[in-house]
């Protein structure tokens, strides 16, 4: 008898822990949490190593990246990233191959989301972000832009960047010009810097995307002023390029520029690199540029003194042209343990005091609201002023309706705007020829 | 009187007659040599074959490269040679072509007679000559992207410091004169692999033919224009043809020089189709791929049947 309440206890006791045991690794695995994967990193901590692979494209990053990764690893230990980057000029065409052949990273950033990252969303190559929780701390504005039509958020737009015309300070002195607030001032600035034997804006007309920055710079305040609703005619056919008036108008004024020799052929022969180094040695007075130029001009020139301002229009519309700088996506191909990984390391990276520090780095600002960003250059608060004012941001070209093309055309026209080899006209036609046949 | 071949040929003829008719024709045509030629086969088809038609299917679609494509039947056709920008690139590619093949040969032939005569040094010259050729075309391209920089390059600070500085040029800024500075490198870069051709084709002539002619009283010049030029004649076709398939495919020097600009007056055919690949026009990208397919096939035939008449 004892012996049987001794071998019934002894089995109950064994069955009590092992069922115990069971259910303590059941809980664990078959209802996880989603608040618990995405930020309690204490269970992180605690749950299986996962290594991610990472790319992008901004090798002028890498230096914060690491340091954002030492981070990481005191937050999330299980998550290694492996990052790869890619530069630049090659980035959307190698991750669009990699896409393609089901062998692309299982989180990259993506240049240009509004275009190439609704068209990989399209394809369903996206994995919807929806449970990282940290996604509420982007702004509404960046975060609806981002959302596709089923109500799916297909990437995360981390940080933007404005770009703006960079002034040097002491040559606007030496010239007696005054920072322009319209554009009639802007062109009279050209000129007297002209006459006063000042280079007015360094140019590196050989990489034609300057010329298009240029352009958007006076479009913001012009043409999308005039004629807000061309991106929307353009993409449901209902205009051609040679019949938006806007447009026109803000071609007219670059070919002012043109005229006034303040765009010229020899600046033909200069890349944006050769430019950047002509502002910074004080050869020229204004450079159109990026607030990620910022950094590069200082480190050539600790002394000179900058400042920042939008091409204002006609009537001193002042709208400052924001330009999303990185976005987040994760590859909905990576298997389910990488793309949880991947998602930790997002929402890691969507963590406000994260954001700020790699803003503050990088001089590319944050998306995150209520992140107060402090930058150590007054160049910089410059820009971030002029972000916060009057953002605006361009809308994207239908790639049914437009060729991808169209901007790369516009660019090489401009320059053969500036060779005296093409017209307003000519320009807008070869635009008109990459609208794609319904 | 039979030779014993044609007894043998006469044997084998008589053995099919008596065989009923499929076993003749299994032994006529035995599989083992296309067992052979099997493995061969079918790599050219997947790696040659199956990529070009593929594109030609894409050129009928507009495509993006991710999602399915839709069928525009020729629109790209169309639009292509509706595009002034790609007339343009068709003749810039025939000026870079053409330029670039007279000028190699008018300096390599005379180069490989030099090294191939019995000059002092001519090891070194000839590794000279040629070294420039075993060289990357993108190092090349940022190398002569310095020393041609309108501000900084060293070319103009040199004409410049040499009073010369009426001579300095936007050399690649300057829609007039940038063609012709890629042309420049290209030719300067290219001109030792074809010298070794001509080389080649110097060496493979007999002695005793030359030896022959100098015997009969012929000067160098003589000997040259008479003899050894016309032997150098299937050296030519292939020179030439080499010469020029690869200028019609040029792209890293001048994606690098220039990229296709200043206002497209360096775009070529493939940086042209780089371009449209780059910004996911595959499509199009694809259409334009095929009109160069179609180009280079015919040039080569075109070339070949002209020069082969030179031939002996």
């Amino acid at each position: 008898m004892t012996m049987n309440i001794r071998k019934v206890t002894g089995l109950l006791i064994t069955t009590a822990l092992l069922t115990g045991m069971v259910a303590g690794c059941g809980s664990s695995e078959a209802t996880p949490s989603p608040q618990a994967t995405m930020t309690n990193t204490e269970v992180k901590k605690e749950a299986k190593p996962v290594e991610i692979s990472f790319s992008h494209w901004r090798t002028e990053d890498k230096e914060s990246y690491a340091k954002l990764y030492q981070k990481l690893k005191q937050k999330l230990p299980n998550i290694t990233v492996n990052e790869e980057i890619i530069p630049s000029a090659d980035y959307n065409k190698v991750l669009q191959t990699r896409l393609a052949s089901g062998a692309a990273s299982d989180i990259f950033g993506i240049n240009g989301v509004l275009t190439n990252g609704a068209k990989f969303n399209a394809a369903g190559n996206l994995e919807p972000l929806n449970n990282v929780a940290n996604l509420k701390n982007i702004k509404p504005d960046f975060l609806k832009l981002t959302k596709d039509d089923k109500g799916n958020q297909f990437a995360a737009i981390w940080s933007d960047v404005n770009y703006a015309m960079m002034y040097n300070k002491d040559l606007f002195d030496k010239a007696g010009v005054k920072v322009p607030t319209s554009w009639a001032e802007f062109s009279a600035a050209c000129k007297k810097l002209k006459d006063g034997g000042i280079e007015p804006i360094a140019v590196g007309g050989k990489d034609a995307y300057v010329l298009n920055w240029i352009l958007s710079m006076i479009q913001v305040n012009d043409y999308m002023v005039k004629e807000p609703d061309a991106y929307t005619k353009l993409n449901t056919r209902k205009a051609k390029y040679t019949e938006l008036t806007g447009l026109r108008s803000s071609l007219d004024k670059f070919q002012e520029l043109v005229k006034l020799g303040v765009f010229k052929m020899d600046q033909l022969g200069m890349s944006y690199d050769d430019a950047v180094a002509l502002f910074s040695q004080g050869k020229a007075a204004m450079l159109p540029a990026g607030s990620f130029t910022a950094p590069t001009v200082l480190k050539a020139n600790p002394n000179i003194k900058m400042g920042a301002f939008n091409i204002a229009g006609e009537k001193s519309e002042n709208n400052n042209w924001v330009y999303i700088g990185m976005s987040y996506a994760i590859n909905k191909g990576a298997n389910d343990e990488k793309k949880e990984g991947a998602k930790a390391f997002l929402n890691f990276m969507l963590e406000k005091d994260i954001s700020k520090q790699f803003a503050e780095e990088t001089a590319m600002f944050t998306t995150l609201s209520d992140v107060e960003m402090k930058f150590k250059d007054s160049i910089v608060e410059d820009y971030a002023k002029l972000s916060l004012s009057k953002p605006y941001i361009f809308p994207a070209m239908d790639a049914t309706v437009v060729d991808a093309t169209w901007s790369s055309q516009q660019g090489s026209d401009l320059q053969a705007m500036i060779a005296g080899k093409a017209t307003i006209d000519s320009l807008l036609k070869d635009l008109d020829g990459k609208i794609i046949k319904n | 009187m039979h030779t014993e071949g044609q007894q043998i040929i006469a044997g084998s003829q008589q053995v099919t007659r008596s065989m009923p008719w499929f076993r003749a024709v299994r032994k006529e045509f035995s599989r083992v040599p296309y067992l052979y030629l099997l493995p061969a086969l079918v790599l050219f088809t997947l790696f040659l074959i199956y990529p070009v038609i593929q594109s030609f299917i894409y050129s009928l679609y507009q495509f993006d490269g991710l999602a399915a494509g839709r069928f525009i039947g020729i629109d790209n056709y169309t639009r292509l040679f509706s595009e002034r920008y790609f007339t343009e690139t068709l003749k810039n590619t025939a000026v870079f072509t053409g330029l670039n093949v007279v000028i190699q040969t008018l300096i390599a032939l005379p180069l490989a007679v030099l090294v191939n005569s019995n000059i002092w040094f001519k090891n070194f010259f000839k590794s000279i000559f040629f070294f420039p050729s075993m060289m990357s075309v993108v190092v090349i391209g940022f190398v002569f992207q310095f020393i041609y920089n309108p501000v900084f390059g060293v070319l103009n600070i040199l004409l410049k410091s040499a009073g010369l500085g009426f001579m300095a040029q936007n050399w690649l800024g300057d829609t007039r004169i940038a063609m012709f500075t890629v042309i420049f490198v290209t030719c300067w870069q290219g001109i030792g692999y074809t010298m070794v051709i001509y080389l080649g084709g110097l060496q493979g002539i007999p002695v005793d033919v030359t030896e022959a002619a100098c015997i009969d009283g012929a000067s160098p010049f003589q000997t040259f224009k008479n003899i050894v030029f016309p032997m150098l004649a299937p050296v030519f076709t292939v020179a030439i043809m080499i010469s020029t398939i690869s200028n019609i495919k040029e792209f890293g020097r001048i994606y690098v020089l220039t990229g296709g600009g200043p206002a497209g007056s360096t775009e070529v055919f493939v940086t042209y189709l780089y371009r449209n690949f780059n910004e996911g026009n595959y499509g199009y990208g694809s259409a334009v791929s095929v009109v160069l397919f179609a180009i280079l096939m015919l040039l080569s035939l075109v070339q070949s049947r002209l020069l082969e008449r030179r031939e002996f």
